[in-house]
């Protein structure tokens, strides 16, 4: 109960100062558009001035629909990497501001503040996909498939990897504020590896097999197979399995690691500004 | 008397690593509180009192849970901090790093009702008591405004406000009036009265004497990691009694032939420090020796052709019990 009430606070305060100042509300109109179009517009080169390279791609991609396979991947994306920068970055934001002591102060469940830091970032990732569903579709004029029963499934077995992963980054980058640039490296491989505007075989063995640890690869195909290729939750159990199984791994991971680092700055009083 | 916090033999090391490419990584031990015991009654202000970097906070830190010690334990109120961190944490209120440990993008209120519900309180009574702290410390008026647009005093009394959100029994004020205008801190050492006189304990630090001096029942003067002296603010100074205070004001001379004042015979200590706006050398002298010295030293000065604007023999104050023990200032 205590925890709720803690989880509940710190998203609430949360929310309060992001809606006092509105100006991120115009990348949420702005990013779900561009993000796509990047590689929309490359596909639309290598394809060739009557697009006939297209073909090739739909074969390999297994949709006609190619825009709305690119576009599926970077919403993916888009949330994972919101997640990363935002919740990612929490508790060294709040270590610099001079706030994160104040809350280890409080006679909580340090792990409770951890689970409410996150919450903030899930809103904005559902705000971010659902203004670029209704996007995509009056603008780009995607046919999305399925129904909102199906996409909240999609929605609920990418949740814990999401949420696994943030927490993974929030806790390494409080302990070692200098990781910060490995975190962008890592970044950059999980984007690669994921396969957000391609399907993951045309890489190199060794790349897919490192792919099959990230539950954002498979994520992304249920997605795909759920929101333009009108397959049905059964059709896609595999994916859907084990991007929650994956994910739940990383939540794990996630509470533990955190668990680790919360010891560590006990001893080495790095909790503080610098 | 009934304990409210111990302290035993305490040690907070700190390690830090020098990496170097192609050498081996050097450890460097660096002892931030280097073995301290002593109890804080209930009811009482206890003041610590120390130059900036003495372990002041690091001994603070400890004692809310914040920072394991290296050896050693602590109890506030008879449940140790290390074992059960959060039941400890319970009963403390704390100020830590003052106006920075709030957040600026909130309201006043939104603060106190934030770390209320932190400190376990239910909605209605979060509100009940910020509505009631921020009355008690003036704060009413602004308490819907954003917390950034508030001078240094006002936020620190956001940040006292929210060490008062659990009502708990133990309040550690770490140099609450730091960065405080003179009436600010002033007002705020009234309002740490008050607490004392509902009963509260508290443990503060500071590093200016008069202030230890002012709020404080015992005194407990801290110096790299080390208690020197604690006892009750009149017994320190006293402890001194045979050591003579005399503070000149002089123009025209240098450090150098300052320094030989320390030659004269009964001269304990010579202290300076240079005033750039008036150009003029305060030095502060102790020494064991009540009148003849006084000729001793203001013949030197007058030798060396200094001009001697002000002399004053004062009464110890709890700056001279310092530096009677380690032989510098307070403010260095
Ligand atoms: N997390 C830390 N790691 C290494 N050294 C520290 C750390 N925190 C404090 N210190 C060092 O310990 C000493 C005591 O610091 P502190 O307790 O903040 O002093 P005070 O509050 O009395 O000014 C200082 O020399 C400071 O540099
Ligand atoms: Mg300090």
């Amino acid at each position: 109960m205590q925890s709720l009430r803690v989880i509940f606070a710190v998203a609430k305060k949360d929310i309060a100062t992001l809606f006092r100042y509105p100006t991120w509300f115009i990348s949420v109109i702005i990013w779900p558009l561009i993000f796509p179009l990047l590689y929309i517009l490359t596909s639309f080169a290598y394809a060739g001035p009557d697009r006939r390279g297209l073909t090739v791609f739909q074969r390999v991609a297994g949709t006609e629909n190619i825009m709305g396979y690119i576009i599926i991947g970077t919403m993916v994306w888009m949330a994972v990497n919101i997640t990363m920068w935002n919740y990612g970055g929490y508790l060294r934001e709040e270590q610099l501001r001079g706030t994160l002591e104040s809350n280890w102060l409080c006679p909580v469940n340090k792990f409770s503040i951890l689970l409410g830091a996150g919450i903030l970032s899930m809103v904005l990732s559902i705000m971010f996909s659902l203004v670029g569903i209704i996007e995509y579709r009056l603008i780009y004029g995607i046919k999305f498939t399925g129904n909102l029963f199906e996409w909240i499934i999609v929605f609920l077995i990418l949740f814990p990897g999401v949420y696994g992963l943030g927490m993974i980054f929030a806790s390494l980058i409080l302990w070692a504020k200098e990781v910060n640039a490995a975190v962008n490296v890592a970044r950059g491989i999980m984007m690669i590896l994921c396969g957000i505007t391609y399907p993951i075989y045309i890489m190199p063995n060794w790349m897919q097999f490192l792919a099959k640890f990230l539950p954002f690869t498979f994520g992304i195909q249920a997605a795909r197979d759920i929101l333009i290729m009108d397959k049905t939750l059964v059709e896609t159990v595999y994916n859907l399995i084990l991007c929650l199984g994956e994910g739940v791994i990383f939540l794990v991971l996630g509470m533990f690691i955190f668990k680790s680092v919360e010891k560590r700055v006990k001893i080495s009083g790095s909790l503080e500004r610098f | 008397m009934e304990k409210a916090i111990e302290i035993r033999d305490v040690k907070k090391y700190f390690y830090s690593k020098k990496r170097a490419l192609f050498k081996k990584t050097e450890v460097k031990e660096f002892k931030a509180v280097d073995g301290v015991s002593f109890d804080i009654y209930k009811g009482e202000i206890f003041g610590l009192l120390g130059p900036n970097g003495a372990g002041k906070t690091t001994l603070i830190k400890m004692i809310t849970g914040l920072l394991l010690p290296t050896e050693g334990n602590i109890l506030v109120l008879g449940i140790d901090v290390v074992k059960e961190t959060i039941k400890a944490q319970r009963n403390i209120g704390t100020v830590l790093a003052g106006d920075r440990s709030i957040y600026w993008k909130l309201t006043a209120r939104e603060n106190l009702e934030y770390f209320g519900a932190l400190y376990g309180l239910k909605r209605k009574e979060a509100k009940e008591r910020a509505e009631m702290i921020l009355e008690r410390l003036g704060l009413s008026e602004k308490a819907d405004q954003i917390v950034e647009k508030f001078s240094t005093g006002m936020k620190q009394k956001v940040a006292l406000g929210k060490a008062l959100m659990p009502n708990a029994p133990v309040l550690l004020l770490d140099e609450p009036t730091l960065g405080l205008d003179p009436q600010s801190a002033i007002n705020l050492r009234e309002i740490i009265l008050e607490f004392k006189r509902e009963g509260k304990t508290i443990l503060l630090t500071t590093h200016y004497m008069e202030e230890a001096d002012f709020l404080s029942d015992r005194v407990a003067i801290i110096d790299s990691g080390k208690i020197i002296a604690l006892d009750k603010p009149d017994n320190l100074k006293k402890s001194i009694n045979e050591v003579k205070t005399m503070k000149l004001e002089i123009m025209g001379t240098s450090y150098e032939t300052i320094e030989g004042l320390k030659e004269l015979e009964k001269v304990e200590n010579v202290l300076t420090h240079y005033n750039q706006q008036r150009r003029t050398f305060e030095v502060t002298i102790h020494h064991e020796d009540g009148e003849s010295i006084v000729h001793e030293i203001l013949d030197y000065v007058l030798k060396k052709k200094a001009k001697v604007l002000n002399v004053n023999v004062e009464e110890p104050s709890l700056e001279d019990v310092f530096i009677h023990l380690t032989g510098k200032s307070l403010r260095e």
